[in-house]
């Protein structure tokens, strides 16, 4: 099988030593938690328990009867401390137990049909953890008339500095397995593809290992009727990007616009699939994930099972500290993360690294005109023209970047790591993009499939 | 937590690249013409680029500060500017001409379009056009002060002497051992240089590429020795170092293509069948000129798009 590669694209230093040999090390419950009621794409949860009331770590604190959106459980059992629209907080009773799902525990996959699999995502409250943290539930549930029969998992991880996938994948190949055959189960697909970035060939061995394995377990009558293999594929950011993913798995290209069920493929992150296996296989709902701490400053590197909500500066304790001061942290990978006011914030479902930078990490850029180099053209995913795009942003002629294919920047920094000028090109797209989405603002390329996007 | 956190938009890693880096590095590429330059038409040659270089950097400075923006000398771009135009002068060239050349580069060429970046003709080009039309004589005078160049038994140029028929050797122009401007005789300092510039990824290869390879195969079939040709006149200097400056060449690697090609295919018109015996700066300008048709022609299809859709 060939694999094609995708336009642009960068190799930026991949800085990933520090912490993929590092088991995954469980981190003890902390003291309070802090949980935001959006930690996903979609209609925000609703508070449904009152201050001071007692909770069950497991237990649903903020919901939604909302399609697009997801629930809330607390993450740790204690006392509600405080209740406002956006945030629910936790301050910590001596209890160690979670409390289970109401929907029982499942090894065979025959007895689940795809409505029961999409019922338990959405119970468990899991969302996309590769970063987009869009409800699994209703990725799990194809638009009308799309049958999506090839499913990606995605453990390409090309963010630098982040090796949280890396590690799930080498410790909980077996789990990420089920959990793929349980989307496989959902959607009907007949074909599952596990993507490995070739920087990760102890990941790619021991989730074919586990596929291996999986023939013999009494999974059902999925595992004969789809076919599953292992991909490796050349290490370059931003090769886990959804598009780029499918095209230069499958060759098929997802129209402007459009969404990949449109092709018949849907991408789900490694990670997903194994809190997908955890809520079916123990009726464990999302309530921690694994995330990589690191930066050059941090004392103890490495990867980190955490519960939701605890705050950076826990967490941070826990990998042993810092060496220098403290001059940045960055929640997520260091090409897509966002800098963050003070370590105050928690970890949510989205939240894939913790990168810590001190005074000598962050030199002053000193940003010059654009010289037209083109670089950002030459390594933009998205066939864009980053340099007129940034442009017009900055002119604020909204309208006029959303004609140039702004709507389309997929935000993968590409082009300002790239740019000699260190322009901030990739952030004054965004903003076009908010701008427009905000303004309503729509591209003529896609007024037409307008309404096939709406209805996803 | 001490002291407040820096925020800064995504992405958080930059390419250790930069606009400084860049043009330093087409200045050390410049070095070996620069040194074949003083070489082979002594110490006058040293003369023109400084002050070139010079009147350059002050120019820039001067209008930054007249315009009230932060001085940029330091970024590199006007003494690439100053020294390339100096390269593009003949041996005898008086300094004060000079120095007017790099003020009108800098002026005419650059900042009147709002300075780097904005400019759509190449500086230096703009500033050997000024002087040609300023000074007609010594811009064509042929004649080293000093250097190994100075007791030549000609006056002509290589091109010059082609146009009467009489063909210098292969080793002599690849050496620079012939007259023309200080910068542009030695192929061999142009090619080290480019050659670093390419391996450094600062320049794109289809540019020279483009551009010589179009004047070999035209030359071919116009029945002239495409090696000669090559190796003649300001073509290798500006297939290397003008025509490659991203500035004033497109963005897109097919309009860039073209962009070369054509380039070259006008060198090669006006060589042959212009009145001029040589037109690398004239060639250069011109797809200067069609530059921002070529972007548009060749705008990149966007991951997805389906063109032509009703
Ligand atoms: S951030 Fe947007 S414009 Fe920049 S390279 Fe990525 S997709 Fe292209
Ligand atoms: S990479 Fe930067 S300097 Fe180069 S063309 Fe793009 S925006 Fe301009």
């Amino acid at each position: 099988m060939i694999w094609r590669p995708f336009r642009g694209g960068i190799k930026p230093k991949e800085f990933k030593e520090a912490t993929a040999t590092k088991p995954i090390v469980t981190v003890p419950l902390p003291p309070r938690v802090i949980l935001p009621l959006q930690q996903h794409l979609g209609e925000r949860a609703n508070p449904v328990v009152v201050r001071d009331e007692l909770v069950e770590a497991g237990q649903i604190i903020g919901n939604s009867a909302a399609f697009i959106s997801a629930p809330v459980h607390a993450s740790i059992s204690g006392t509600v401390t405080r209740v406002t629209a956006e945030v629910i907080e936790i301050a910590r009773r001596n209890r160690e137990g979670v409390r289970e799902l109401s929907t029982g525990k499942w090894e065979n996959l025959d007895k689940l049909p795809a409505d029961a699999i999409r019922c338990i995502a959405r119970k468990a409250g899991i969302v996309g953890l590769g970063g987009a943290t869009f409800p699994t539930a209703v990725k799990l549930t194809p638009p009308a008339g799309c049958w999506v029969n090839t499913l990606i998992i995605n453990g390409c991880e090309c963010e630098p500095y982040l090796t949280a996938d890396h590690r799930l994948m080498v410790e909980q190949s077996a789990e990420i397995v089920f959990g793929a055959y349980a989307m496989a189960q959902a959607l009907q697909a007949v074909r599952i593809i596990f993507a490995v970035e070739d920087n990760k060939p102890d990941a790619a061995k021991k989730l074919a290992e586990a596929l291996t394995a999986a023939q013999l377990r009494p999974y059902g009558a999925i595992i004969r009727n789809t076919t599953a293999e292992v991909r490796l594929v050349p290490s370059r950011y931003p090769q886990g990007a959804e598009k780029q993913l499918i095209w230069s798995l499958t060759g098929r290209v997802v129209p402007l616009g459009g969404l990949p069920a449109q092709v018949g493929v849907l991408v789900h992150n490694v990670a997903t699939a194994y809190a997908l296996a955890e809520a079916i296989r123990k009726a464990k709902p999302l309530i921690e994930r694994v995330v990589t701490v690191t930066g050059p400053i941090v004392n103890a590197p490495g990867n980190y099972l955490v519960r939701l909500g605890t705050p950076i500066r826990e967490l941070l304790a826990y990998a042993g500290g810092v060496k220098e001061p403290v001059k940045a942290i960055i929640l997520g990978g260091p090409m897509m993360g966002e800098a963050q006011v003070d370590d105050g914030a928690p970890v949510t479902k989205g939240t894939s690294g913790v990168l810590v930078f001190g005074e000598a990490d962050l030199a002053p850029v000193r940003q010059t005109r654009c010289i037209r180099c083109a670089r950002c053209v030459e390594v933009c995913p998205m066939g864009l023209e980053p340099l007129y795009l940034a442009r017009l942003a900055e002119k604020e002629l909204w309208s006029e970047a959303v004609q140039a294919g702004a709507a389309y920047c997929l935000e993968c920094g590409s082009c300002a790591y790239i740019c000699p000028a260190k322009r901030p090109v990739a952030e004054l797209i965004r903003r076009a993009k908010v701008k427009c989405q905000e303004g309503g603002i729509v591209d003529e390329r896609q007024a037409g499939s307008q309404s096939r996007t709406a209805s996803a | 937590m001490n002291g407040k956190l820096e925020v800064r938009a995504a992405p958080h890693l930059l390419d250790p690249d930069s606009t400084a880096k860049i043009m330093y590095s087409v200045l050390l590429a410049l070095i070996p013409s620069a040194l074949a330059g003083v070489i082979l038409f002594g110490v006058h040659a040293l003369w023109l680029m400084l002050v070139s270089v010079a009147a350059a950097c002050f120019t820039e400075a001067g209008c930054q500060l007249l315009l009230r923006q932060p001085v940029t000398i330091t970024d590199g771009s006007a003494a690439i500017t100053g020294l390339l135009l100096a390269f593009n002068l003949p041996p005898s060239f008086p300094l004060r001409y000079a120095a007017f050349g790099a003020f009108m580069a800098i002026v005419l060429g650059k900042q009147l379009f709002g300075g780097l970046g904005e400019n759509p003709f190449n500086p230096a080009l703009i500033g050997r056009v000024v002087l040609a039309a300023a000074f007609p004589q010594e811009m064509t005078t042929w004649q080293a002060l000093g250097g190994v160049m100075a007791d030549a038994a000609t006056t002509a140029t290589p091109l010059g002497l082609i146009k009467l028929g009489q063909v210098p050797a292969l080793s002599e122009l690849l050496l620079g051992n012939v007259l023309g401007c200080i910068g542009e005789t030695s192929v061999v300092a142009i090619l080290i240089g480019g050659i670093y510039l390419l391996w450094r990824k600062i320049i794109d290869w289809r540019i020279p590429v483009g551009m010589l390879g179009s004047v070999a195969v035209l030359s071919v079939l116009l029945g002239a020795d495409p090696l000669v040709q090559l190796s003649t006149g300001g073509l290798m200097l500006g297939a290397f170092f003008m025509a490659t400056d991203p500035v004033t060449s497109p963005v897109t690697k097919p309009g860039r293509w073209i962009f070369a090609i054509g380039a070259g295919a006008v060198v090669v018109l006006i060589r042959f069948f212009g009145g001029l015996p040589e037109g690398v700066s004239y060639s250069i300008l011109l797809m200067n000129a069609v530059k921002p048709i070529l972007n548009k022609a060749t705008k990149p299809r966007i991951f997805g798009e389906v063109r032509g859709r009703a």
